[in-house]
């Protein structure tokens, strides 16, 4: 993210960078017809400009958020951190950046801007940021996407838990604004790997359900779970065009960091 | 069924079977309180592992705890036993065997004797016999062989065993439960059990009548000592007697669980003299065959018919003797012709040997005159029949074949007054007057002792008394002399015999026609004229005989009273020296078939023979076993059972006594046990690898 960068939004008198997915939001002018003859495949012509960055962070604050395994930071922390840091980068390169904080609603937003003091303020919300509440997507995603007027980069940093459908009609309502949507998920390794031992008495952090299981009688059908209801995101995001990165709890933030910038370094 | 125990204590663990089902109720009291992200998939996923872990759950629960309680039982050594009264561990045990050593168990099957593995089946025993056990021996055939009450003299036992050879006799069970039985009041305490090992044949179980009186509580176990095989043996053998020419006869034979043919031979003097084939039917019928042979040899030879060997050698075997008929000639000189041969003093003498023609008997008859013509030394007996006085050459020429050791017959009659004088230096006898009196003829008590004696005895159903003298010349033997035939009352002598040196002569002091007495009417009278020429001959059969079973004495009596000691040669070829008392054996060592020779000291031929056979009659060949009723009946009130020649019969015999060892069940439940926890233990489902963020995840 260092450096100017290119926009993959469209534009006029713009050089053709390439084709992607039409989605309903295109204008039917930017269809490739010749594309569409030779593949009956709806694909719009893409072109960029130089242009500065507007990212938004939207940081998920709900009760989920707060798990934190043993020895672990809680994935608010560590999204917070992760937020943080990106903040700084994008402000460091000169770029925009925004902020918002949901769970079952926006609590906080911050437009995107530029600048010292900006960053700060960001930072501070960041530090203070309370967790709590269920989560809403679509009612969120809705929200933000009318708190930015202009196209960008939004970065929706979640545990993901909620519902993918409505995620994923969620974030179209974001993709018709026109904006280039990542999702970053951070999960804690006993969500993903389910290595824990034991007979428990279950609580679920937003909702206060409670049922009784055995952990390790239940750890390999989670396990397979947990798989299928990943790809099924994996799958869902890609239809959408959204770039997904995963990151857990228990690696460094600094080298989850790395892989997440070189891999949107390589992605151009 | 009941139980005991080898190690009781070890039961005090059994409530640690409970130990799991117990660890579990505890683990899962208090479930442990833990936040979660979101219960979203740990629901889903309860919903669907809930009653496949519940399972596996319950299953391995239920493993631990038998396991648990296998290894409890399985330490505290449970003995089942399947009736009542099982022996408990601290109870000793004296144990019978009673060893069959009929002849039935030499029967051979892959190379051992029935005996052979019942010998193996007692030593079984005895390795694993406990250190206060005590186990005895009844070895029996049809009688007890031999008896060894219990001890814990093992090596004594081994030994005994070892040397326990077949013998040639028949089964009879009934002496050996007695003995038994006896033995095992004795015992005042442990266990007590008899192990029978046998062929368990039918025929040695028949005639016990009575149950044996065995103490209360002592098991009886039947040991089939080898498998029922098939058998054929030689049952009977006739001869045809008084055949000079050939050996002719007749043999059966009998097959159990068998029928076809089987080649049989006949051997005379060790030689091969006839073979064929015999077709034996089923079911055990007998079957004979009928051979003919040429005699070669004079005097006796022992032979034996032989079937082509079997799994039973014993009664394959037939052993017998053979006298041929000697062959002899007699020159019958007739002093009185008679106007028709029917009147000649030899009409009844020729008769007689011309019947004995075809035994060898050779006979001329001439008249006096014409007995200076004659070559005496042709002849080896002469009869002078009422001879008319004798010249002196005639006289000279008698005299002179007698001394050179041919017999001299001379009968009485009308001339014999006249002729006295002349006769007197020939004859046995001093005359006397002649007599009229009618008198009955009997044997003399002195004929009982003589070969010549036993065999006119012999003619059964033949009454001396029915014969009668009218007329008879009075005698006085002379020193060394004695009768044959006297008369009944009276006890004068009729027929005389005297061997001197200078021959054998012989004086009838009636005559042989039916002038004086109705003897030539008789069916004797061939007889007697027959044994008296074979002894004037030198032929006579001095070589007894006879036809034995095994355990049958062989008696006989010599015609030398001075006669002390003799010498038998056993079929084994073992010779020993037997006492003779007052001129008359008794040997009863006959428990080996075969052919016995006696020979009186310095004697190079024997004196007599015997042959010894096993009985066959009594169905010992036959191998079908004792029936299951059949031994119910004879231990009704005892627990018994019976074990199949396959089975090693100290197991049975364990398992029946002490009961079954469950410690190889208990033990391979703990195995089992053990799988079930290794296999429960483990998910159910591959376990997955837990994945790592970024790492080449997002599509």
């Amino acid at each position: 993210m260092a450096g100017r960068h290119r926009s993959p939004h469209a534009g006029q008198a713009l050089e053709f960078v390439g084709h992607r997915a039409y989605t309903p939001s295109d204008e039917y002018r930017r269809i490739d017809w010749k594309v569409f003859a030779k593949t009956d495949r709806w694909v719009v012509r893409e072109q960029q400009e130089d242009t500065h960055l507007r990212a938004t962070l939207l940081i998920d604050t709900s009760r989920s958020m707060d798990y934190a395994g043993a020895g672990r930071l809680s994935k608010t922390r560590y999204a917070g951190i992760l937020a943080a840091a990106l903040s700084y980068l994008l402000t460091h390169n000169q770029e925009a950046v925004g902020l918002g904080l949901f769970n079952d609603k926006l609590e906080e937003f911050f437009p995107p801007r530029g600048g010292a003091a900006h960053l700060a303020r960001l930072l501070e919300v960041l530090e203070e940021a309370p967790t709590g509440g269920g989560t809403n997507a679509p009612a969120v995603l809705e929200a933000a996407g009318q708190r930015l007027p202009r196209r960008g980069l939004v970065m929706l940093v979640s545990d993901f838990w909620a519902p993918l459908d409505s995620l994923l009609a969620g974030l179209r309502t974001l993709l018709a604004r026109r904006h280039e949507v990542a999702a970053l998920q951070v999960l804690d390794p006993d969500e993903r790997d389910f290595s824990l031992s034991g007979d428990f008495r279950w609580e679920d952090l937003e909702t206060g359900a409670v049922l009784r299981a055995d952990a390790e009688e239940i750890r390999e059908t989670y396990r397979r779970l947990m798989r299928e209801r990943q790809e099924k995101l994996r799958r869902g995001l890609a239809s959408l065009g959204v770039d997904f990165y995963e990151f857990d709890t228990a690696l460094p933030l600094e080298k989850s960091l790395s892989l997440f910038l070189e891999r949107r370094m390589n992605r151009g | 069924m009941n139980f005991t125990f080898l190690s009781p204590a070890f039961l005090w663990a059994l409530p640690l079977a409970l130990g799991p089902l117990i660890l579990h109720w505890l683990s899962r009291a208090k479930p442990r309180p833990r936040v979660f992200p979101s219960l979203e998939l740990v629901r889903a996923a309860l919903k669907s592992q809930i009653y496949r872990s519940r399972l596996q759950n319950i299953l391995l629960l239920i493993a631990r705890c038998l396991l648990l309680a296998a290894l409890a039982l399985l330490f505290s050594r449970p003995m089942m036993h399947w009736r009542r009264g099982g022996a408990s561990p601290d109870q000793q045990l004296s144990l019978l065997f009673l060893l069959d050593v009929s002849y039935s168990m030499d029967a051979r099957s892959a190379g051992a004797s029935a005996l052979d593995r019942a010998r193996q089946e007692a030593l079984a025993f005895i390795d694993r016999a406990g250190p206060g056990d005590r186990l005895g021996l009844v070895a029996f055939s049809d009688k007890v062989e031999m008896t060894l009450p219990p001890s814990s003299d093992f090596e004594k036992l081994r030994g005994a065993l070892q040397n326990l050879k077949t013998t040639w006799r028949p089964t009879r069970v009934a002496p050996a439960l007695e003995v038994a039985s006896q033995m095992l009041a004795g015992d005042q305490q442990g266990q007590k059990a008899v192990v029978v090992l046998s062929d368990l044949a039918r025929n040695g179980w028949a005639e016990i009548l009575s149950p044996p009186r065995f103490p209360a509580g002592t098991r009886v176990l039947l040991k089939e000592a080898g498998p029922a095989m098939s058998n054929a043996g030689v049952t009977g053998l006739r001869l045809l007697e008084g055949r000079a020419e050939a050996l002719e006869g007749s043999f059966t034979a009998q097959a159990w669980e068998t029928s076809g043919p089987r080649a049989w031979r006949v051997s005379l003097r060790q030689n091969t003299v006839a073979q064929g084939s015999l077709t034996l039917p089923a079911g055990g019928q007998t079957a004979s065959a009928v051979f003919r042979a040429a005699g070669k040899g004079a005097g006796l030879a022992a032979g034996e018919v032989s079937l082509a060997p079997d799994v039973l050698a014993a009664d394959d075997k037939f052993f017998f003797l053979w006298q041929r008929p000697p062959v002899f000639s007699v020159l019958v000189v007739s002093g009185a012709p008679g106007l028709s041969p029917v009147q000649d003093e030899s009409f009844y003498l020729m008769s007689a040997l011309e019947e004995l023609s075809q035994r060898g008997v050779t006979a001329r008859k001439i008249f006096q005159e014409d007995l200076l013509k004659q070559d005496l030394a042709a002849w080896d007996v002469v009869a002078l029949l009422n001879p008319m006085p004798l010249n002196q050459q005639a006289a000279a020429l008698l005299s002179a074949h007698v001394k050179k050791g041919g017999g001299l017959l001379v009968t009485a009659g009308d001339n014999l007054e006249k002729s006295a004088a002349s006769l007197a230096p020939l004859l046995p006898v001093r005359l006397l007057s002649a007599s009229r009196s009618r008198e009955a003829l009997r044997l003399s008590d002195a004929a009982q002792n003589r070969d010549v004696g036993r065999a006119l005895s012999e003619q059964n159903g033949f009454e001396w008394g029915r014969v009668t003298l009218n007329q008879r010349q009075e005698v006085e033997p002379l020193p060394g002399a004695w009768p044959l035939l006297v008369t009944g009352e009276s006890g004068r002598p009729v027929l005389v015999l005297r061997r001197a040196d200078a021959g054998p002569t012989a004086f009838l002091a009636t005559s042989v026609d039916r002038d004086w007495t109705n003897l030539p009417a008789k069916p004797a009278f061939p007889v007697l004229c027959r044994e008296i020429l074979l002894w004037l001959a030198g032929r006579q059969g001095n070589t007894g005989r006879a036809a034995l079973t095994v355990d049958q004495p062989f008696e006989w009596t010599f015609p030398d009273p001075l006669l002390v000691a003799v010498t038998v040669e056993r079929p084994d070829g073992f010779t020993e020296e037997a006492p003779v008392r007052a001129g008359r054996l008794r040997y009863d060592k006959t428990q080996d078939p075969g052919v016995y020779a006696i020979r009186a000291r310095a004697s190079q031929e024997p004196v007599a023979w015997f042959a010894v056979n096993v009985n066959a009659e009594n169905g010992e060949g036959d191998p079908a076993r004792v029936s299951e009723e059949r031994l119910g009946e004879l231990f009704p009130d005892i627990e018994w059972a019976w074990v199949p020649a396959e089975q090693p019969a100290v197991e049975v015999f364990n398992e029946r006594l002490r009961g079954k060892d469950m410690a190889p069940l208990l033990a391979a439940l703990v195995l089992s046990f053990l799988i079930m926890e290794i296999l429960f233990s483990l998910p159910w489902r591959r376990r997955e690898t837990p994945s790592h963020a970024l790492a080449g995840e997002a599509g």
